[in-house]
């Protein structure tokens, strides 16, 4: 199939979805006035606005972007990405009618790589001590969530953006604690931080739509309005906004997870 | 008065006398020791649990146990307390365990203070005396006086009263013993009852030894069956080249010659390989009680020269001066072995401890070299990586980036305060 089909097709079977959840809803409930006459009306929802992201994903920071022919970060941990998790906490301060929710948002995660330190003389084989890099990435961000499609055309996606500042937390050490370097300088601890700008698009899939009686239940004892499986493709640019002078421990990747909307 | 009648008084007279005696005999007798009155020379350990156990390091350091309390009854001239010692479940006052060919107790010199008269008393018995079972010559017998009681530290090591690793219970009576040490049928006695434990964990197995940049990794285990196991410790030397390939003499760089670690040959510090070597050094600490010094007495070093042949079952050859490193924990599998010199190999043995502190057999050496490692900050540094120095870096934009992490934890208190107020609100 073409490119130029694929995207309506898409199209089409999502709001199909829409479609035949209303029909099994409606089929549901024949020959039960009540089932069918509450098919047919939005249960009341307890106020809205703030959104909690549980998120994870692999992590490759950009350290060698820094010093791409010494490549210091894939020579030492390779090339394989890390496990990240993360949180966000976004306040929907703002509903535009028709579109969705805008606000601010921070987020806070931690991943930690870890490999066997080589020998300096040749053949550079690997040593007894550990050599680690902790990173803790932070960002605020602005958050724009366009819900309207879930709200009020029955499609359960809501595509989003986050644009913002990023900011991380990086602690480098082996089995003696934090790793020193020494030169003509003096000595150099290490350990630091880095900052640089945070863009995020991604889709979240409203798990409502799976079975709407528990979501009003859920939303009636804990007060979460919606809850949402999403994928987001991040872009971390920790570079100082273009100085240079850090170690650029952002990452560009994606991030899958759950949300709460309450 | 007539003669009559004072004869007459005569046998009443006396017979008095002898119910008096009787009287006083038949008086009850009691040894009393408050909880207060057992103290310790060397004082307690620091666990309560474990507060009254004899361990190792007790009987080296020839603690010394003290009773203080009061023993009433007289059992005529020559009473006096004795001290015995044996296994909780064998009862001392029985005369057929203490006897010197079939008795399981055995007698325990009183080195401080006297009990021979009715009243308060306070008696010392040395730890050391108490594990001279271990020496397997008791030659008390009953209502004797104990000769060869074992002041040798070697008493410390044995096997006699302990066979395994698994602590004993042991009770200590005192009992109140007539003229030539008889123990009257209706005889008192105190009885204490301590746990006795001198011996460490078996040796555990060191599986590999990694060098780093100046310390070595350790990776070893313990068998599964071991319970009591609170640490380990690790001793090393550094290993060198010589004239004499066998021993290890003073460092001599030879660049032609490689220095080599062989954990067996070429150390000849018994402490290390567990066996003694030919020719091994003076400061071989394995401690042979027949050449023992007076002055290793108290000391698991031994100072004293050694007759040659290996190190025996009742010998622990540990020399603390090669003591390099430890780490706590029953489930431990790795340590560091920190502040060595790169570039010169180290045997490296480990022993465990268990939780009164006494030290296990040491494990078989094995060798490793330290050298100079690149981790990965010193590789992002030496590729002239511009990142470090800490969070708040002073540089042109340290300020700006400290400014930054600031602004983020007001912003999040801040986000979080007014989801608050907006979800009240609503």
């Amino acid at each position: 199939m073409s490119r130029a089909r694929l995207i309506p097709a898409a199209l089409a079977l999502v709001a199909s979805f829409g479609v035949t959840r209303e029909a099994l809803a409606q089929n549901a409930g024949e020959g039960d006035p009540l089932v069918s006459y509450a098919s047919h009306r939005e249960p009341p929802e307890s106020p809205q606005s703030v959104a909690i992201e549980l998120r994870f994903g692999p992590y490759r920071p950009k350290i060698d972007e820094e010093l791409p022919a010494a490549k210091p970060y894939e020579t030492t941990f390779g090339s394989d990405a890390r496990f990240y998790l993360g949180t966000e906490l976004d306040w929907q301060m703002l509903r535009i009618p028709f579109v969705g929710t805008l606000g601010p948002g921070l987020g806070l995660g931690y991943t930690k790589m870890s490999a066997a330190a080589p020998f300096t003389a040749p053949p550079h084989a690997p040593s007894g001590e550990t050599t680690t890099l902790t990173i803790m990435p932070m960002y605020a961000v602005g958050v724009l969530r366009v819900d309207v499609l879930a709200r009020q055309a029955s499609i359960p996606i809501v595509p989003y953006g986050k644009l913002g500042v990023g900011y991380a937390l990086w602690w480098a050490g082996n089995d003696l604690g934090t790793s020193r370097y020494s030169d003509a300088a003096g000595e150099h601890t290490g350990h630091g931080r880095s900052y640089g700008t945070h863009l995020a698009l991604g889709g979240m899939f409203l798990l409502d739509a799976i079975d709407r009686h528990a979501s009003a239940q859920l939303d009636n004892e804990t007060g979460v309005n919606n809850s949402y499986f999403f994928f987001e493709i991040v872009r971390s640019n920790l570079d100082g906004f273009g100085k240079g002078d850090q170690m650029r421990v952002g990452s560009d990747g994606w991030v899958m997870g759950l949300a709460l909307e309450m | 008065m007539s003669r009559r009648p004072l004869a007459s008084l005569a046998v009443p007279a006396a017979l008095a006398a002898l119910a008096l005696t009787s009287a006083r005999s038949a008086e009850a007798q009691s040894i009393t020791v408050p909880d207060s009155g057992i103290t310790r020379t060397n004082g307690f350990r620091t666990d309560l649990t474990n507060k009254y156990w004899l361990s190792q390091q007790d009987c080296l350091a020839d603690d010394q146990l003290v009773f203080s309390g009061t023993v009433t009854g007289y059992l005529g001239s020559g009473s006096a307390l004795q001290v015995w010692v044996g296994a909780t479940g064998t009862d001392c006052r029985d005369s057929a365990q203490r006897s010197i060919t079939t008795g399981q107790c055995w007698q325990v010199p009183i080195t401080a203070g006297t009990a021979d008269v009715e009243g308060p008393f306070t008696l010392q018995v040395r730890v050391r005396d108490i594990a001279a079972k271990n020496t397997g010559a008791s030659t008390v017998t009953d209502g004797g006086t104990p000769t060869g009681a074992g002041e040798s530290v070697a008493a410390c090591y044995g096997t006699a009263v302990q066979t395994g690793d698994d602590a004993v219970s042991l009770s200590v009576y005192l009992l109140w013993t007539a003229a030539g040490g008889a123990l009257p049928s209706n005889a008192t006695h105190y009885v204490w009852t301590t746990k006795f434990d001198v011996h460490g964990p078996p040796a555990p197995t060191v599986t590999s030894v990694d060098g780093a940049d100046t310390f070595l990794k350790v990776h070893f285990s313990e068998p599964s069956t071991v319970t009591d196991v609170s640490g380990f410790r690790f001793y090393c030397r550094a290993a060198s080249s010589g004239v004499d390939a066998g021993q290890l003499d003073s460092y001599v760089p030879e660049a032609s010659t490689p220095v080599t670690c062989d954990p067996d040959a070429a150390i000849s510090d018994a402490s290390i390989d567990g066996d003694a070597d030919a020719g091994d050094a003076a400061s071989n600490a394995c401690v042979d009680a027949s050449t023992d010094a007076a002055s290793d007495a108290s000391s698991s070093v031994d100072s004293g020269p050694i007759a040659g042949g290996a190190c025996s079952g009742t010998e622990v050859p540990i020399d603390e001066a090669h003591l390099c490193g430890s780490v706590t924990g029953a489930t431990a599998t790795e340590g560091l072995v920190t502040g060595l010199e790169n570039d010169t190999p180290y045997a490296v043995a480990i022993v465990g401890l268990d939780a009164l502190g006494n030290i296990g057999d040491v494990s078989t050496a094995a060798c490793a070299t330290p050298a100079q490692v690149t981790d990965f900050f010193e590789a992002y540094r030496g590729a002239g990586g511009q990142g470090g120095d800490g969070f708040c870096a002073t540089r042109g934009v340290g300020r700006r980036g400290a400014g930054l992490g600031g602004a983020f934890v007001v912003a999040a208190v801040a986000l979080g305060a007014a989801a608050r107020r907006s979800r009240r609100r609503s």
